[in-house]
């Protein structure tokens, strides 16, 4: 494998911009005033915005220090500005009361060919559950889900990855782990929740940095890459976050003992020159020993209630007041317990009603298409589900219990 | 709907329990203003707030859930008591019914209630049988999503400034806020305006019918010549966010079924539905009606329109508000040119369908009322007799029968209701 010489990092962090007379969006031309504002006093921090979010970029940053400086002075920023408008910044991963997904992708670079990119594409795929898992900050307010983003594909803005042959292989916009090469020449990992606090942004960000760098350093993989096993774990990540139960090369294992064991090691070895400091991922360890994640944090606030609004409105309240609510619930909550692996087909056989076409099938579960294929196929020979054609000479499928 | 308010005033009952007085401020979740009638009122509610968050002081926001919601607004608005109207008679009343600060309107006779928010772009927030759920559940409280509101109402495709779900109607010529009628028809009017066309929609309700008559009348209402193309629509929003997605099925008069299935998730630049379009078409060109049907508790709702006018009945099964167009043809109105459109509705206790036809029936007061959809000439043969139907409508029929015999089936086609 061909190692990353310069490690660069950059982000793309989108934030809902909440009202705080509603608690809820304060709609596109507030946001525009913001990063017109933001941009006319540090264009060189790079916000925009994106469907309804405001989006911070910061542009490249080479070492640790670069970045730290831009993420903060740019949250800051938009920050002043927004509360000058009366408005707060609300990050988190997912707004129920109008479907909003918000993601905190980042990218890792600088790659230098194709066949490097896409070597560490596959090389990724085993730790990419672990990663949402630890950075999943959606909670849907029916406590199924720890990652209601990834769990909907982030609106197809984060599918699921599949295999990418480094000789011939053609990349796919928008997977978990993204190939931008040769337009920007990084390996972008898109299916992180958008972050409350700017210190989780640095840790998860630089992590993931540092896994791709310490891979490249490799000169095999050190799991081998496999298509339907990361996509059950992505599954279950989605649904557990950090107590979910994974399944990598035929046996059992968790979020917690692959970043540990695994994550860490490759992202400390990764990030050598990058300049990190000593006990920088902190909150990740944390995270990791305690087997939470922000997700958990948030179902806190809404436990006593599941209303869509309410959460809304409550996070607009919490988020921006300060950073520390979350650092002292992390000190003093208690570990989590893992949870049972699930099975994709309670998801497959809630996604088919009557006459549900493929299409709609393929666009709800969280799930690569092929192993959804095999799926359908087996629970066809099962007989819990049928295949027909529609008029247009569409696949639709029948479950059979509501025949 | 649901209430947004500023904290006032701030109490520790005991841990993490805190009373709050607050000013509600603003409504979300629906497609109305906050009303005078709640904006500025103080309520007190109580809340649990966890350790892990701040607790809550003095000008903070604040937005009620949906049960917090209700119980303020029954505090602030004294819910009424509807009127009963009894065989032969209809009830008509205008009034806050669901306490959300606008007048709702109230229709009945001795099987049927209908429910209109005049607020709300004349939306029909329920029609049903009086003592059944129905499909639709009266409180707007429910079903919220994108600001859409689960109901019946009238919409509109491409039409410039012409925003028929945005519309606040004033109800024509109603002598009295709460009135029974005996024995006559009622019509009412409820009239609004959306840039250069005036729309008036009206209603027909009849003691003896189980079957209302929507209608709706665009016409250009500036003086200035000047026409104007309109592609209206019947839209049917029927299922809460939330619920059970596998709840409700339209049918076409083939007896084809499409159940709202699970809800994915469609980036929200995508919510326009026609690019999903090549598989929502819904075929009842030729028999002029479709019926929907709750799965579990076998309610319906059957609605019969002119063919020739609704052109292009669509079901979006799979939005995250599934939902149902009914289509209209291209309007032109103009100075001189109006545009009609009219549909039948009936709720339904439970139905047959299939063989482009629809053999339905609805419990009343005193009997039964059997309805039929989509035959030329139906009769109702039972225990070998033949029981001619009265018409309302292109293709809706009705007759009321005493009891309910063991079986009753429809001439000319295998469809059957028989006694459970």
């Amino acid at each position: 494998m061909q190692k990353i010489k310069n490690v660069t990092i950059g982000i793309d962090w989108e934030i809902y911009v909440n009202s705080l007379k509603t608690g809820f969006s304060a709609g596109k031309s507030t946001i525009k005033r913001i990063v017109d504002a933001c941009s006319y006093e540090a264009p060189e921090l790079e916000i925009g915005e994106d469907q309804d979010l405001l989006e911070i970029r910061i542009g490249i940053a080479k070492n640790f220090s670069e970045f730290h400086d831009k993420v903060e002075r740019a949250f800051e920023l938009c920050s002043k500005i927004a509360r000058k408008n009366n408005v707060a910044l609300v990050p988190y991963g997912y707004r129920e009361t109008d479907h909003n997904p918000a993601g905190g992708h980042v990218h890792a670079g600088s790659m230098e060919s194709f066949t490097q990119i896409a070597k560490l594409y596959s090389w990724s795929m085993p730790f990419a559950p672990a990663l949402i898992a630890l950075a999943s900050a959606s909670p849907g307010v029916d406590f199924k889900t720890k990652s209601l983003r990834i769990f909907h594909s982030a609106g197809r803005c984060s599918t699921p990855m599949s295999e990418l042959n480094p000789r011939i292989g053609l990349p796919h916009w928008g997977d978990d782990i993204c190939v931008k090469y040769p337009d920007k020449a990084t390996l972008e990992f898109r299916a992180a929740d958008s972050q409350p606090f700017t210190h989780l942004v640095e840790e998860i960000s630089t992590l993931y940095v540092g896994l791709i760098s310490g891979l490249s350093r490799r000169k095999k993989p050190i799991l081998k890459p496999d298509v339907f096993e990361y996509g059950m774990n992505r599954l279950n990540a989605s649904l557990e976050g950090m107590q979910a139960t994974f399944c990598i090369e035929g046996r059992e294992t968790t979020p917690t003992e692959i970043i540990l064991e695994y994550v860490l090691p490759l992202a400390l070895d990764g990030l050598n020159e990058f300049g990190v400091p000593g006990n920088h991922f902190g909150l990740v360890e944390a995270m990791a020993k305690k087997r939470v994640s922000p997700a958990d944090w948030i179902q806190e606030i809404i436990k006593y209630n599941s209303d869509p609004w309410r959460l809304s409105c409550e996070l607009t309240r919490v988020i921006p007041s300060s950073q520390t609510f979350f650092t002292e619930w992390l000190k003093t909550c208690k570990p989590k317990k893992t949870k049972q692996y699930h099975n994709p087909d309670e998801v497959l056989l809630d996604a088919i009603a009557l006459g549900t076409p493929l299409l709609n099938i393929y666009m709800t579960l969280p799930l690569p298409l092929a192993f959804i294929d095999k799926m359908l196929q087996e629970k066809i020979r099962e007989g819990k589900i049928s295949k027909r054609l529609g008029d247009k000479n569409e696949q639709l499928f029948d479950r059979t219990d509501l025949l | 709907m649901r209430l947004s308010a500023i904290v006032n005033k701030v109490k520790k009952i005991e841990k993490g329990f805190f009373a709050l007085d607050i000013i509600i401020k603003n409504i979300a979740g629906d497609v109305v203003e906050i009303s005078k009638k709640l904006k500025n009122k103080n309520i007190r509610i109580e809340r649990l707030f966890p350790k892990c968050a701040p607790e809550p002081k003095r000008g903070d926001i604040i937005t009620l859930d949906e049960k917090e919601t209700r119980t303020a607004l029954e505090k602030i608005i004294r819910k009424i008591e509807k009127p009963i109207a009894r065989e032969g008679e209809i009830a008509c009343f205008l009034a806050d019914i669901n306490c959300d600060g606008y007048p709702e309107l109230f229709l009945s006779n001795d099987t049927i209630e209908l429910v209109f928010s005049p607020a709300r772009g004349g939306l029909i927030t329920r029609l049903s049988h009086k003592t059944a759920e129905g499909l639709l559940g009266e409180e707007i409280l429910c079903g919220v999503e994108k600001n859409i509101v689960c109901g019946i109402s009238l919409t509109s495709k491409d039409s410039g400034d012409f925003s028929p779900e945005k519309l606040k109607y004033r109800i024509l010529r109603l002598k009295e806020n709460k009135a029974i009628s005996r024995g006559k028809k009622l019509t009412i009017t409820m009239r609004a305006k959306s840039g250069d066309i005036g729309v008036d929609e009206r209603i027909i309700i009849d003691p003896q019918s189980p079957i209302v008559v929507l209608s709706f009348i665009l016409k250009n209402i500036v003086k200035k010549q000047k026409s104007k193309k309109i592609n209206p629509a019947l839209k049917f929003n029927l299922l809460p966010l939330g619920e059970n997605n596998h709840k409700i099925s339209v049918y076409e008069p083939s007896g084809k079924e499409t159940v709202f299935a699970r809800l994915p998730e469609f980036p929200p630049w995508l919510w326009s539905e026609d690019w999903i379009s090549y598989q929502g078409d819904l075929k009842s060109a030729k028999n002029g009606f479709i019926a929907f049907r709750r799965r579990d508790t076998g309610e319906g709702l059957v609605v019969s329109f002119d063919p020739k006018t609704v052109i292009r009945p669509w079901a979006n099964s799979i939005a995250i508000m599934p939902h149902v167009r009914l289509f209209a043809k291209e309007f032109i109105v103009s100075k001189s040119r109006s545009a009609n459109l009219e549909f039948h509705l009936a709720p339904l206790d439970n139905f047959v369908i299939g063989e482009g036809c629809l053999l339905g029936k609805l419990k009343s007061e005193n009997g039964y009322y059997i309805i039929v959809a989509g035959h030329k000439d139906p009769k109702l043969i039972i225990d070998k007799t033949d029981v001619k139907m009265k018409k309302q409508g292109y293709g809706l029929f009705y007759e009321k029968l005493e009891y309910l015999p063991s079986g009753i089936n429809l001439s000319g086609t295998s469809l059957a209701l028989y006694k459970k």
